[in-house]
């Protein structure tokens, strides 16, 4: 499902370098990301989504070799085929819970929301726990409900795989264990593949297998 | 795009204060020289037509601009009065028909216009309901005249005191409608139009008491020397003129003397206009006469150099003010740096999101026009209040 081989990549200033010999995850697995800031697992993340490009080797997502793709068709590739979690939620604060998780179908040229597509994002909203603010403003929010709305919008279009930074980040601890229990309660009804950047410990238990980005580190070192 | 608009309607409707505050600019800076010229425009055309349908005009020596202003546009500044020989002396010439125009009062605000009716003739006015003024203390009430003052035919229309500690000065003469004019869209509108005559009752220089010679009069008689009577304070002096009282008004002094405002000269040709022009040169000549056309060209030509200033000035902040817009549309992009690096992570095309930002800015500049053009059309609409206005702070 996803498969990074030879990938080397350094930002244009400064010395930091990563380099991914090989790494698999496959269909339905769910993978923890852990290092320490700065480790480069979040460029590891924007590696797989397309956000960044490596200079060396090949990176596929869902059959799709994402690195050699145009960064028009790299954008297109992460609206439709990929769901996005960000540690700050990344939601947009002038609209409302419906139009931040339907935000996929607005921003996409190809898709037109139906009834029926709201009616499933509606649920959606329920399944996470936000039930009765559907049509609340996402500021008038709090930061655990603003990232159930932030996860109902990734896994809106049903994506084969989900990516996550930090998704937890800003979450106080019980509420860290609510999101991450439905996050993988989510993944694992649809057998999506999973792969969630953290540096919570506490978390690894949840997840099929733990990769600490430390390990490119040291091989590109 | 129903999309695209979508979203940019959520974001200028989630920003409401800074959306109106955009598109108040907008408005303001369009409304304003746009504005300006539809009612300068107006302006000009109005005054040029009453000056173009008003080829003389005879009046005392004194500023023409006040003259022209005061008989074509009843303006509450009045110019020198004119004995009313002068209007002998035009209907004399031969050369034009002179129609005398009495201006001094007025009725609540609105002129009374004391002349003949040969005016209406002469300014194409059309009684609509009643009939034309015929006797001493008729009058005909233009449309908007008939409907501020709350008047139509058969009714009673008074004349304002000028002053009220003048005992001695005008008293309020109450004129009977005998009919309405229709809309004109011109000074006619408002004014009450009368005999000549009667704005002389008006004035005092004719009036009309009970009969003295009646012995029911006897208490109000000091002393009687043949046809000369004297009376007391007591007599009855009639306030208004009907059929019963008519025969007891009467002028006092040489009517050649009575005073008019201006006199409309309808020259009988072009030639006799000349003619009649060139007879009126003399330095010492009491009178003045003018072509009101000529008169309202010069004011324009004042009014469009104003124009011109008001214009660049306009222009000037008006251009300051997109400099500052578009400094606010980069600056908010700034601030939304974050919220749009959040669509190019989840994947929005970059078409997309500029469409989006597009139609954000669109949507302000294209209300901000259309508010402007709908101040404009309002200021078209009621350009001729603010035309009379402006001319009559003008005068």
């Amino acid at each position: 499902m996803i498969a990074l081989e030879s990938i080397e990549f350094r930002y244009p200033v400064g010395a930091f370098r990563l380099v991914v010999p090989e790494l698999r995850v496959e269909r339905g697995e769910t993978l923890a990301v852990v290092g320490a800031s700065g480790s480069g697992k979040s460029t590891l993340l924007s590696l797989i989504a397309g956000i960044l490009v490596p200079g060396v080797g090949t990176a596929t997502v869902d059959g799709e070799e994402v690195s050699a793709l145009a960064e028009p068709a790299r954008r297109d590739f992460r609206l439709h085929r990929l769901g996005l979690v960000f540690q700050e939620f990344e939601l947009l604060d002038h609209l409302d819970v419906r139009d931040n998780v339907l935000l996929p179908y607005r921003m996409s040229p190809r898709l037109q929301a139906s009834v029926e597509d709201e009616q499933r994002a509606e649920r959606l909203v329920e399944e996470v726990g936000l039930g009765g603010k559907w049509r609340r403003n996402v500021r008038r929010l709090s930061q655990g409900e603003r990232q159930r709305v932030a996860l109902a919008r990734g896994l809106l279009l049903d994506p084969p795989v989900l990516l996550c930074d930090e998704p937890t980040g800003n979450l106080d601890p019980s509420t860290t264990d609510e999101v991450l229990a439905l996050l993988l309660e989510r993944v694992k009804e649809r057998g999506t593949t999973l792969v969630v950047v953290t540096h919570d410990h506490g978390l690894l238990p949840g997840f099929d297998r733990v990769l600490d980005v430390a390990e490119f580190q040291e091989v590109g070192a | 795009m129903k999309d695209v608009l979508y979203l940019a309607w959520r974001y200028v409707a989630h920003h409401r204060f800074k959306t109106a505050v955009l598109v108040a600019s907008v408005t303001v800076v369009l409304a304003l020289p746009l504005g300006l010229r539809v009612l300068l425009d107006r302006g000009a055309d109005a005054l040029t037509a009453r000056a173009e349908a008003t080829p003389l005009l005879v009046g005392a020596k004194g500023s023409p601009l006040e003259l022209v202003l005061d008989a074509l546009y009843f303006g509450d500044e009045t110019p020198p009065d004119l004995a009313w020989s002068e209007v002998d002396r035009v209907a004399a010439s031969g050369l034009a028909t002179a129609i005398p125009l009495h201006t001094r009062f007025d009725a609540q605000g609105l002129p009374i216009v004391g002349t003949t009716v040969e005016y209406l003739e002469e300014r194409d006015l059309v009684v609509e309901r009643g009939a034309e003024f015929a006797i001493l203390g008729d009058c005909v009430v233009g449309a908007t005249a008939a409907r501020e003052l709350g008047v139509d035919v058969g009714d009673r229309v008074v004349s304002s005191p000028q002053t009220v500690f003048d005992l001695a000065g005008v008293y309020p003469l109450a004129m009977r409608v005998t009919g309405v004019l229709a809309p004109s869209g011109g000074p006619d509108d408002r004014a009450v139009l009368c005999d000549v005559k009667t704005t002389w009752v008006i004035a005092g220089l004719a009036h009309g008491h009970e009969d003295l010679s009646k012995p029911e009069a006897a208490s109000s008689v000091l002393s009687r020397d043949g046809d000369a009577i004297v009376a007391n304070a007591a007599v009855r002096v009639y306030q208004e003129i009907t059929e019963d009282n008519i025969e007891g008004f009467h002028f006092h002094g040489d009517p050649s003397g009575f005073p008019v405002s201006a006199i409309l000269a309808v020259p009988v040709d072009q030639r006799s206009a000349t003619i009649l022009e060139g007879r009126y040169l003399a330095e010492d000549d009491p009178a003045q006469i003018v072509r009101p056309l000529r008169v309202m060209e010069r004011l324009l030509d004042t009014v469009l150099t104003v124009r011109r200033y008001v214009t660049a000035a306009v222009a000037g902040i008006g251009l300051a003010t997109l400099a500052t817009m578009a400094l606010v549309f980069l600056l908010s992009l700034q601030v939304r740096r974050r919220e749009i690096a959040t669509m190019v992570r989840l994947g929005m095309p970059r078409r997309r999101l500029a469409a989006v930002l597009a139609c954000e800015v669109g949507a302000v500049l294209l209300t901000g026009v259309g508010l402007a053009a709908v101040v404009t059309l309002g200021v078209s609409r009621l350009g001729e209040s603010a035309v009379r206005w402006i001319v009559e702070l003008s005068a």
